[in-house]
This record gives structure tokens, sequence and C-alpha cells, in this order.
């Protein structure tokens, strides 16, 4: 993995803090956290619910200003949103009124108009994400897991530096979840985008990523930070490979340390 | 299903609540040649239909200026409702300021206020409209409200994200989103503007089938009271038919 593109850091996170104001008193979503991305590195970040993945995310993309600390992406600090970001929620949020390739082209339309180059590259995503023959259908003709592909194929409309998920397939159900997994792993063989991929599943995390960020919660920090030794592109099979359960009976501790030292 | 089945269930639905009310109107036309109730104080359906059929062209005439005046009063509650709401969601200062008073406002008995309207307006046809959109436009702003701000928070966030600009969110996705909650509160609101037209009618006291009915009443015309109701109702089924129609096309564009 070192032989890709080490040198240059993507987003480096120094002492970050997140605090919410809210009516009944401050609320630490983000205690302290730190680290660094390398570009081209497919990150997870992995913990329980109400750990702060989030709100983490969110402050990378530009949508929650730090409370304290330092987050940088190609050196720059981060100020305002990403534009270079391109960004999946657990929900798909696409337009019901809008076409699949439509849809894609969202990103674009909103910053200015739409050219045939770009309705050219919408199209090529479409391919990619195996939808081209539903490029005319609206949202509701699609399967959950289709959706999540226009998502994803909306996200990287704008050719983003970093690709940011919160928790993509987690709604999904599990079979569908394991096919997008090896989907997203597929693409991102094809892309190498600097990806933050946030989820609670220690199988996807590790079948997708090259590195993985365990967040605890109280105080939300990071608590471990994990290299994955499998090659790429990544294949169905790793699963079956001991240091894969070895690696997921690791976290699967470490996740348990950090809840039950919180409740 | 069948389709001789479907056609049966469809069938049913139309003819059930017909049957329904035809029953209805056959109970009360028995009632009364039975009981020999005096037309004063209820006529029989048929004697109503006869009363309609023989002053129709004079019950449209005054039907006419009730009709445009509910179209206008509901057109302008639709534009002020709607922009309200839009200026109410977009500015924080203008939600502080406004929302808990179109709320409250939402509480008065509205009608109670006509006569105030009269003092200020007069008792033309101004008075009235404004009456009417006062009584309608309420539904507008609330349903437009909801629509605009039932955008998935995560959706607004990409909007953020990619860089689009508060006006091309509105117009790209909050807008659009809020196209079906609008037409919830259309629907209202196209009977509330009739229903203010007929009040104004019966306050101003000067034409329209508002004013037919207590005219009517005056002269304690029975039948023509009636018939001048019946009219209303089916006036107040094509207005509404009206915004449905307008409904169904633009839902086959927004809806989900």
């Amino acid at each position: 993995m070192s032989a890709r593109g080490a040198a240059a850091e993507a987003i480096t996170a120094a002492r970050v803090r997140k605090v919410y104001e809210t009516p009944s008193g401050p609320v630490e979503a983000v205690a302290e956290a730190s680290f660094r991305i390398a570009r081209g590195d497919f990150v997870s970040i992995l913990g329980p619910s109400g750990c702060g993945k989030s709100t983490l995310m969110l402050m990378v993309a530009g949508l929650e200003p730090a409370t304290a600390g330092s987050l940088r992406i190609d050196g720059v600090e981060v100020s305002g949103p990403q534009v270079d970001a391109g960004m999946m929620f657990q929900d798909p949020t696409l337009l019901p009124w809008r076409s699949v390739l439509d849809n894609v082209l969202f990103p674009i339309g909103m910053r200015r108009r739409v050219s045939a180059a770009d309705r050219e590259r919408a199209e090529g995503l479409l391919r990619m994400v195996d939808l081209w023959g539903f490029r005319d259908k609206r949202p509701r003709e699609l399967s959950g897991g289709m959706r999540q592909r226009v998502a994803l194929a909306r996200a990287l409309i704008g050719d983003p530096r970093i690709l940011l998920m919160d928790e993509p397939f987690s709604a999904l159900d599990a079979i569908t979840r394991d096919e997008m997994g090896l989907a997203l792993a597929r693409i991102w063989d094809t892309t190498h985008k600097t990806s933050i991929f946030i989820t609670h599943s220690i199988r996807e995390a590790i079948f997708l990523s090259d590195r993985i960020l365990v967040m605890g919660r109280r105080p939300s920090t990071i608590v471990e930070d994990i290299r994955v030794p499998f090659e790429r592109p990544r294949q169905p099979s790793v699963e079956a490979d001991a240091r894969f359960n070895e690696l997921y009976l690791h976290l699967k501790a470490s996740i348990h340390r950090t809840t039950a030292g919180a409740a | 299903m069948t389709r001789a089945q479907l056609t049966r269930a469809h069938a049913r639905q139309v003819l059930l609540p017909l049957l329904t009310a035809g029953l209805i109107l056959g109970a009360w036309e028995a009632a009364v040649r039975i009981g020999e109730i005096p037309d004063i104080l209820l006529p029989a359906p048929s004697a109503v239909a006869i009363r309609l059929y023989e002053t129709l062209p004079f019950l449209l005439k005054q039907a006419v200026p009730t009709t445009l005046e509910t179209i206008a009063g509901f057109a302008i509650s639709t534009v002020l409702g709607i922009a309200l709401a839009v200026l109410v969601s977009a500015s924080r200062l203008a939600r502080e300021a406004l929302y808990p008073n179109i709320v409250f406002f939402q509480l008065i008995p509205k009608i109670a206020l006509a006569p105030l309207f009269i003092v200020w307006l007069g008792i033309g046809s101004p008075s009235r409209v404004t009456f009417s959109v006062f009584i309608s436009f309420f539904p507008v702003v609330v349903a437009t409200l909801t629509g605009l701000t039932s955008v998935d928070r995560d959706l607004l966030r990409l909007c953020r994200a990619v860089g689009g600009s508060g006006w091309k969110t509105y117009a790209q996705v909050r807008f659009p989103a809020a196209v079906p909650h609008i037409f919830s509160g259309l629907k209202i609101a196209i009977t509330f503007a009739m229903i203010g037209v007929i009040v104004g009618e019966f306050i101003t006291a000067q034409a329209g089938l508002g004013y037919m009915i207590l005219f009517a009443a005056s002269q304690a015309e029975m039948a023509l009271i009636l018939a001048s109701i019946a009219l209303l109702c089916v006036i107040g089924l094509l207005l509404y038919g009206a915004v449905v129609a307008m409904e169904r096309v633009a839902l086959k564009r927004y809806g989900a």
C-alpha cells in the first residue's frame, strides 16, 4: 500500500474538537481527534453510534466548524463547505422528481450550467455503477441499493479530491449491503479517491479500507489506528483469510472496550 | 382481481354513495309529502329542483360575482401564502417575528372579523375579496412552510457542500419538494375562499348567491334558499375539482 503516493497527506486533523451549544447546555460531540490520511487512502472510521463520527465527517466537509483544533485538506485549513468533496449519506437523498441522470448532474447544476461534457461524464459514471439502463427512470422505480449507487455516481460527478461517506449502506438489507461493498471496492479501484468511510460494520470496514480508525465514546476520540494488510484489488475471498478474522475479533474487542467503559 | 371484478369494485365506489344520497332525498321527499310539511318550513327536493330550474338564468347571473371573487381570493391567497411561507422559512428574523403571530391568527374565529372589513374597505368587491383572502391564506402558509422545511437535513447539507447558493437551493430543491404540500394547502384554501366570499355577501348584501340566500330568507322563500345552496355546491365542487386537476398534473412532475 505504501507504494501508492505515500508522500502527500490529503487530510490532517490535529486535536479537532466539537462542542454543540444546546439550550440544555454544551454537548461534546468530539472530544479530541487527531489523524492524518494519505492521498489515495481509503480510511474507515469505526465506532459505536453516538461517538461523534458523523460530526467528524461534517467537519471535514466544512459543514460544521470545529470548536478547537486544526483541520486541513491538502494543506489548506478547512473554513467552509468543501466543494471538492463528494458526499454520501445513510439515505440516498435523491430528488424524487428528477431522473437518475439528472440526479447525478445535480451538484453541477447547483453551481453552474450543465454542459455536454458534464452529461457525458454523468453517463460514464452511470455505466460504472451499472445503472446505464436506468438513466431515465425516477428514483422511486429503483431499489435501495440502486439508489445508493446513484448517490455514489452523484458524489463522483465533480471529480472530487476526497470522498466522504457516512454509513451509506446501513439502511440496506444484508445481501444488498454486501453487493454494495463489492461494487464500492471495484469502483474505488478505478478512481483511487481519498476516502473517509463511516460505518459500524467491522467486516465492511476491513473489506474496504486501507486503514481503520476506531472511535470511542465518552471521551469521543480516536482510540486505535490500524492498517489493513490485504492486497488490492480486494476479493471477497479475503474474508476467508485467517488475518481477516483475527482483525475482526481485535476490532470487536476494541469497540467493546469503548462502549463498556461508557455504559 | 380480474378486470370485471375491478370494474365492479369501481362501480360500487361510485354507485353506493349515489344510492345513499338518493335514499336520503327520497326519504326527505316522502317525509314532506306524507307529513304535509309546509313549504315555508321545508320544501320537498322536487320543489327545490323546480325552483332551481325556473330561476336558473337569474341564479347563474348571481353566481358570476360569487365565483369570480372566490377565484380572485384564492389566487391572491396562493401567491401571498406561498410568498409569506418562503419569507418565513428563509429568514430567521422573519420566522421569529412572524410565525408565532401566524399561529395566533389561526386561532381567532376569523369570521367574527368580517364586519371590520366593511368598515375599512366598504361594501364593494374589494372588501369581499380581501376577506376571502384573510380566511383562506393561512392554510397555504402553513402547508407551504411544512413542505419547505420537510427537506431532508442531509440533502440540505449536500446543497451547501456542492456550493449551491441559498436561492438555487430554493429553486431546485426546497420549492419542488414543497409542491405536494402546497397543493394540500390549496385544496383547503379553495373551500375557505368561497366561505369568505359568501360571508362577505351576507354582510355587504349587494349581489351574489350569498346575498340571494339572505334575500330569499327575508321573503321566506325556502325553495329559493335551497336552490341557491345547491348551485353553490355545484360551483364549489367544480372549483375544488379544478384544483385537484392541477394537483394531478403537478404531482406527475413533482410527486415522489
